[in-house]
C-alpha cells in the first residue's frame, strides 16, 4: 500500500478529481483512500467546495442579470449570457459511462472536414460537412470535430459556423474526436437546441480505446435530426471555459 | 505534487485480524469492517459516478459482496482487501453504468424532455439549495477582498483568466498562485463550515 503525506497535495487532488492520473496512480489512491478515513475526507471535502462552486454558478448563469452576491457590486461587469447547463451532474455521469462503453473497440479515425472555411478565415462561413468512417460493422459513425473552426471572428465576436452531420443508414452509435492535438485536459460538449435555449446537456469526453484522441460518444436516438448549438468546452483551474462553438444540424439517415 | 513516500508497510494488520475475526462470526468485527471501509468506498464510487445516491447504493453493496466472501473464509489475501474491495465496487459501478446506458438508449422519446425532468427531482433541489447557500456565504465572508472578487469572478461568472489578469493586473504566473491561495483559503473556511457527510 502506498502512504500519502497529509494534507493531501493540492495537485494531486485536483488531478484525482479531474481523473486526470494514470491508472497505478489513480489506484494506489484509492486504495490508500479505502484504507484511510482521513484522506477520503479530505477528497470529498475538495469534491463538495468544487461541487458548491460549480453548483453556484449554473444557479447564476440560470438568472445573469440578477442582484449580484453581496460585496461583488462593485466588480460583477455586464458578461456575455450563457446558457444554463441543466441536469448536469446526473446526466455527465450517465455520458461518461456512454462514452467508455460505447467506444469500446473503436479504432482511431482519420477524418477530414470537408469544405467550410480555412483556417484564419474572417467574415463569410460557410457550411461545412463532417464525413463519418463507419466502424463496428457500420453502426457506428465516428466523425472528427472541425478544429479549423475555432478561431473564426466577425467584428470581433465569436462566430457560430454552421456544421453538417448526416446520418448513414443503420447507424446507431455517433463518436465525435475531439482533434489530436488538443490539450491534455478535461472537456465537454455542451448542446441545446435553438428553440430551447434554456436547456442544455453535457456530455464528458473520454478517451477512445486504441487511439491518442478524446472523443464524445452518444447513441443515435440522443442526437435526433435538428439543429444544436455546440460549445466546446475545457476545465481550466477547475472552471470550465469555452474552448469552441458552432451549430451543429444533424440530418436524417441516408 | 506530494509524491507518495517509498515506505511500503508488511500488510495490513487490521484486515489480517478482521478477516481472521469475520471468518469466526464475530458481529463487532463485521461492524467495524464497514465503519472503517466505507467512508472511502464511498467517497471513492461518488467521484466516479457523480452520483451522491448512487454511490452510496453501491458502497453498501460491495462491502456486503466482500463480507460474505469473508465469513466464509474467501478472502485469500487479507492484506489486499483495499484492492478487492476497490475491485468490487468498480464492477459494480461498471454493471450499473451499462444498465443506465441501455434504458437511456431504449427511451426514444425525446431526451432533453427527460433531463430535464430529472433535473426537477426534489431532493436534488433541496441538496443544491442548501450547497449553493452555504457556498455564497462562505465566499462572502471571507475576510480579503481580492480573494472574494477573483473566487467569484473566476468560478462563478466564469470570467476568462487573461481578461482577469488584465484587470487585477497579475501576470498569469501571478494569477494562478493568488488564485491558489485564494483557494486554499476557501477551502479552510468550507471544511469549518459544510460537515463532511458520508
Amino acid at each position: 500500500m502506498t502512504m500519502y503525506k497529509l494534507p493531501l497535495d493540492a495537485r494531486l487532488l485536483h488531478d484525482y478529481l479531474e481523473r486526470r492520473l494514470d491508472p497505478r496512480e489513480e489506484q494506489a489512491l484509492e486504495e490508500a483512500m479505502i484504507v484511510d478515513p482521513e484522506i477520503a475526507e479530505q477528497v470529498r471535502l475538495e469534491l463538495s467546495m468544487r461541487e458548491g462552486m460549480r453548483e453556484l454558478a449554473r444557479r447564476e448563469r440560470e438568472k445573469p442579470r440578477s442582484a449580484p452576491h453581496a460585496g461583488h457590486a462593485e466588480v460583477r461587469h455586464a458578461r456575455t449570457e450563457r446558457h444554463a447547463v441543466r441536469g448536469g451532474r446526473r446526466w455527465l455521469a450517465m455520458a461518461a459511462a456512454a462514452a467508455v462503453a460505447l467506444a469500446i473497440g473503436v479504432p482511431t479515425s482519420l477524418l477530414l472536414l470537408r469544405g467550410g472555411a480555412g483556417p484564419g478565415t474572417i467574415g463569410t462561413v460557410a457550411e461545412a460537412e463532417l464525413s463519418p468512417h463507419l466502424e463496428g460493422d457500420g453502426h457506428l459513425a465516428a466523425y472528427d470535430l472541425p478544429a479549423q473552426l475555432v478561431a473564426l471572428r466577425t467584428n470581433g465576436e465569436q462566430n457560430a459556423p454552421p456544421v453538417r452531420l448526416t446520418l448513414p443508414n443503420g447507424v446507431t452509435e455517433i463518436v465525435l474526436q475531439l482533434p489530436p492535438d488538443t490539450p491534455h485536459t478535461a472537456h465537454r460538449l455542451v448542446l441545446s437546441r435553438p428553440d430551447r435555449p434554456q436547456v442544455s446537456v453535457a456530455l464528458a469526453a473520454a478517451r477512445l480505446p486504441d487511439s491518442e484522441q478524446d472523443g464524445f460518444t452518444l447513441a443515435t436516438e440522443q442526437l435526433p435530426p435538428g439543429q444544436y448549438q455546440a460549445q466546446i468546452e475545457r476545465l481550466e483551474n477547475g472552471a470550465w471555459v469555452q474552448d469552441r462553438q458552432f451549430v451543429l444540424r444533424v440530418e436524417g439517415r441516408k | 505534487m506530494t509524491d507518495p513516500a517509498a515506505s511500503q508497510p508488511e500488510g495490513d494488520p487490521v484486515a489480517q485480524r478482521l478477516a481472521a475475526s469475520i471468518r469466526t462470526g464475530d458481529r463487532r468485527a463485521e461492524d467495524e469492517f464497514v465503519r472503517r471501509y466505507s467512508p472511502g468506498l464511498v467517497t471513492l464510487l461518488r467521484v466516479r459516478s457523480q452520483d451522491p445516491e448512487l454511490a452510496k447504493d453501491l458502497a453498501q453493496e460491495a462491502l456486503r459482496v466482500v463480507l460474505l466472501r469473508m465469513r466464509a473464509g474467501q478472502l485469500e489475501q487479507p492484506d489486499a482487501l483495499a484492492g478487492f474491495l476497490r475491485g468490487t465496487a468498480l464492477n459494480l459501478l461498471a454493471n450499473e453504468l451499462r444498465r443506465s446506458e441501455r434504458r437511456l438508449a431504449d427511451a426514444s422519446s425525446d431526451w432533453m424532455d427527460q433531463i430535464v425532468a430529472e433535473s426537477s427531482d426534489p431532493y436534488d433541489t433541496v441538496e443544491s439549495d442548501d450547497l449553493v447557500h452555504n457556498m455564497r456565504e462562505v465566499i462572502g465572508s471571507m475576510k480579503v477582498e481580492r480573494d472574494r472578487d477573483l473566487l467569484w469572478r473566476f468560478y462563478v461568472d466564469e470570467d476568462p483568466k487573461d481578461k482577469l489578469c488584465a484587470q487585477f493586473d497579475l501576470s498569469p504566473e501571478h494569477f494562478d498562485r493568488v488564485l491558489h491561495r485564494a483557494r486554499g483559503r476557501l477551502k479552510e473556511l468550507w471544511q469549518s463550515r459544510v460537515p463532511m457527510r458520508t
